[in-house]
């Protein structure tokens, strides 16, 4: 009934970048040029956040100054350099075509140390890290302007409802191929009839014994037509009421019967596909929690992925011209301020949205650190964040003036600003549109009724 | 939500939040809505005992020595009550500037209570932002000329007046000193002109030195205004969850839903923006202090009035009566937007420190 999940890889990126720069302790923003003010909220004193007893200061010197000798030595200087798009990302998986030896290498060094997933167990293909030590790895990385070496479905969606929901066979077989890049995934989530009101799906699986027979079309599967396996909602009871009718099941999507077409974008990339199942077969060793329960798990994969979503709205790592600069060399300077008054006002009504959001997400981030987990009010954080994207992407679109209709060319960046305003417009629909967080926030925060059909 | 308050600022928050609904709540604010004092000497007792009028006074001079964070959960609180005290004006106007000019004696008789002290630094012809200009002139000593929306003089013993050559303190009762109540929307707030002609005023420091006041006077009407929002929200969610319309209640229908939503989101950003701002004035530098004032005084100027205006508009036809409480929330947000400069001021003074450089 609510959950619309699509997933955007480049939201995802920021996603990653932002994931090290959040867990600093909340301290950091991307977005610096516009956060001028926050860096010193490190200083708090009276209400500082709660630290663990284990890492002692001295052991966790010691830890930055190992890891970063290893990865001076280990990171390629290529590897060092920024992130220029999604293709200079490394997704992984049997499919993955390395755009250098040096990302090949990069990844098999950091999965030999179990770096990809830093905190998880060492059998499950992490390090075993404790958060702390996590944080001052991603520090020492950022430092040194490493790029993150796997990108990964698998690690930020599946692995947390695997850890939670799955079998010690099912985490056994899959954490570490998620952990080493080697299996890429996809989610089946949403199909042409079941957007909003998700728990609609009507992708059949037929009990067949030991395993399920699918069949039907999931869409906006992210990167579907590059991914190996899927981990997918389908029903299996056709006479229960429809969120007690569906499981969760992984399926292999390197056999007959799966089918992926990508989808052409207003942005003119393709990253969602449609799929197609024409008897596939599902085992039942790759059930996910209980047959028809699926729900459950589904929602709390959700939840992650509106953070992912609501965090990656808040700015993206690349370094990039502030736009109040970009706004000056527009419309030129009088006396240092914006010579159209009327854009130097929209910029500053920006900041202080921008601002709110930041400090809410910093201030949700201590409590998460606290030890409240992540809950319904994510669903402001999703709807606010992509809302603010969007008026992000327009507001960078005013001050580009006509540079903006600009689509293909070097003079135009290849239409990076009109390409960015649109790819934003997929923000308040992917994870669930803004209507629907909306729904969510009247219905489990502000406990009213049901919304009357 | 508010994890940020340590377990004392909880145990005072509760407190004051029990005293205020017990023997101040709104029906304390319609008794007095017309009256030139709109506090009474009960209420300001009771505000001394539990330590208002002495939180921001330094030890040292008989006060407790606490910081704007403990301040921001009184506002708060009184915003949330939609309470008349004067405590902006006195407790953190005047206290302020008594303890940054170090009028220690004034301070001792602020925090006791005794006294109550307001600052005048607003000119009807001038923008806030050049408050360091003043109108108002001073000869041998008097002063002359007039300040406008000097927040509740009636009540004041003492004013701090910013003039040409620096800040001055005269009492409100001395020769030349006319205070003119000036009527507003919002009954639970008094305002003033003040008229000096030849009033004799002392001295008490530098004009640059009085920065901070405001920008602990735009924390502290902004912690107000979370306050009236926060229970101009509350009330109008319970109500939409009562008042029932085509046999079901108002709150279950989208569009209603989505307004409420709408408004907590609202006043969820700016609880962290007003966290961040109290803090900012305690710890951080004075210049990251006045960003944090200025940014959340124009977030509170721009989103807040809408807070009020959708929770007028659930309550339907019971909005707009004077009988129902929820006009007292939108009015305490609607001064709360202007006085001490709308989102006009605070987003040119936004653009002009981090737009500009």
């Amino acid at each position: 009934m609510w959950y619309f999940s699509i997933i955007s890889p480049v939201v995802f990126w920021q996603y990653m970048t932002l994931c090290q720069i959040v867990d600093e302790g909340g301290c950091k923003w991307p977005n610096i040029d516009s956060y001028i003010f926050y860096p010193s909220f490190t200083r708090r004193k009276r209400y500082g956040q709660l630290s663990a007893d284990c890492d002692s200061k001295e052991a966790l010197e010691a830890f930055a100054e190992e890891t970063r000798a290893w990865l001076e030595e280990n990171c390629p200087p290529a590897m060092r350099e920024p992130v220029r798009s999604d293709d200079d990302m490394c997704w992984g998986g049997r499919k993955w075509e390395f755009e250098s030896e040096d990302q090949k290498l990069w990844l098999e060094r950091m999965v030999a140390k179990g770096w990809t997933v830093p905190t998880w167990p060492e059998e499950y293909g992490g390090a075993g890290l404790s958060k702390k030590q996590e944080k001052v790895l991603f520090k020492e990385m950022r430092k040194l302007k490493c790029r993150p070496a796997l990108s990964s479905i698998g690690v930020v969606m599946l692995a947390p409802a695997l850890m939670k929901y799955g079998t010690e066979a099912q985490k056994k077989e899959h954490l570490p191929k998620i952990a080493r890049g080697e299996i890429r995934w996809s989610q089946g989530y949403s199909e042409p009839g079941a957007g909003s009101d998700l728990a609609s799906l009507k992708t059949a699986a037929e009990d067949k014994g030991d395993h399920w027979l699918i069949n039907g079309s999931k869409i906006w599967t992210t990167y579907g037509h590059k991914a190996d396996w899927m981990f997918c909602l389908v029903r299996t009871d056709f006479n229960a009421p429809k969120r007690e009718g569906i499981s969760f099941v992984m399926f292999d999507m390197d056999q007959p019967g799966v089918t992926t077409k990508p989808i052409h974008l207003i942005s003119g990339t393709s990253y969602f596909c449609q799929t197609f199942f024409d008897d596939v077969r599902a085992e039942k060793s790759q059930l996910v929690g209980e047959e028809n329960k699926g729900w459950t798990v589904a929602k709390y994969l959700l939840q992650h992925e509106r953070d992912t979503i609501a965090m990656a709205a808040s700015g993206g790592g690349k370094k990039k011209k502030p736009i109040e600069q970009i706004a000056k060399e527009t419309y030129g300077e009088e006396k240092g301020k914006i010579a159209d008054s009327a854009v130097r006002n929209q910029l500053a009504r920006f900041q202080i949205r921008e601002a709110g959001f930041g400090l809410t997400l910093q201030r949700m981030g201590d409590e998460a650190k606290a030890g409240s987990p992540p809950g319904p009010a994510s669903s402001i954080m999703k709807y606010y964040g992509s809302e603010l994207n969007k008026d992000r992407r327009e507001l960078m679109l005013n001050c580009n003036g006509m540079n903006s209709l600009g689509w293909e060319g070097d003079e135009f960046n290849n239409g990076e600003i009109a390409r960015s305003w649109l790819k934003s417009k997929t923000n308040s629909i992917e994870g669930g549109t803004s209507e629907i967080q909306l729904n969510i926030i009247a219905k489990r925060v502000l406990g009213l009724p049901g919304v009357v059909s | 939500m508010e994890t940020n308050y340590s377990a004392e600022q909880q145990a005072f928050r509760d407190s004051l939040r029990r005293y205020l609904s017990d023997k101040c709540d709104q029906s304390f604010i319609r008794e007095n809505w017309d009256e030139v004092v709109p506090h009474t000497e009960e209420l300001w007792g009771n505000l001394v005992e539990m330590g208002v009028t002495a939180l921001l006074v330094p030890e040292q001079s008989g006060g407790l020595g606490m910081g704007m964070v403990d301040m921001g959960v009184v506002m708060e609180e009184l915003g949330r009550r939609v309470n008349p005290a004067p405590v902006l004006a006195s407790c953190v106007g005047a206290t302020s500037a008594a303890a940054i000019y170090h009028c220690n004696d004034l301070l001792a008789t602020l925090a006791d209570g005794s006294k109550i002290g307001t600052v005048a630094f607003e000119e009807a012809d001038k923008t806030l932002l050049s408050w360091q200009q003043p109108g108002v002139s001073i000869k041998s000593g008097k002063l002359n000329g007039t300040k406008v929306r000097v927040l509740d003089a009636m009540a004041a013993d003492v004013l701090f007046v910013t003039a040409a050559d620096g800040v001055y303190l005269i009492a409100a009762d001395a020769d030349g000193v006319t205070i003119e109540a000036t009527e507003i929307v919002d009954g639970s707030r008094r305002i003033a002109d003040v008229v000096f002609e030849d009033a004799a005023a002392e001295k008490v420091g530098e004009l640059a030195d009085f920065a901070p006041v405001i920008d602990r006077l735009l924390v502290g009407l902004s912690a107000d205004a979370l306050g009236a929002a926060e229970m101009a929200l509350f009330t109008s969610l319970e109500y939409a969850k009562e008042r029932e319309q085509f046999g079901v209640p108002v709150g279950s229908f989208q569009a209603v839903q989505h307004m409420l939503a709408e408004m907590f989101q609202q006043v969820e950003m700016a609880k962290a923006g007003l966290h961040y701002a109290l803090w900012a004035l305690d710890d951080a530098e004075a210049e990251e202090g006045h960003r944090a004032a200025v940014l959340i005084k124009a977030f509170i100027a721009e989103e807040f009035p809408h807070v009020g205006a959708e929770a007028v508009q659930i309550f339907g036809g019971a909005g707009f009566t004077w009988e129902y409480d929820i006009h007292l929330f939108y009015k305490r947000l609607l001064s709360a937007e202007l006085l001490l400069g709308g989102s006009d001021v605070w987003l040119e003074e936004l653009a002009r420190i981090a737009i500009d450089r």
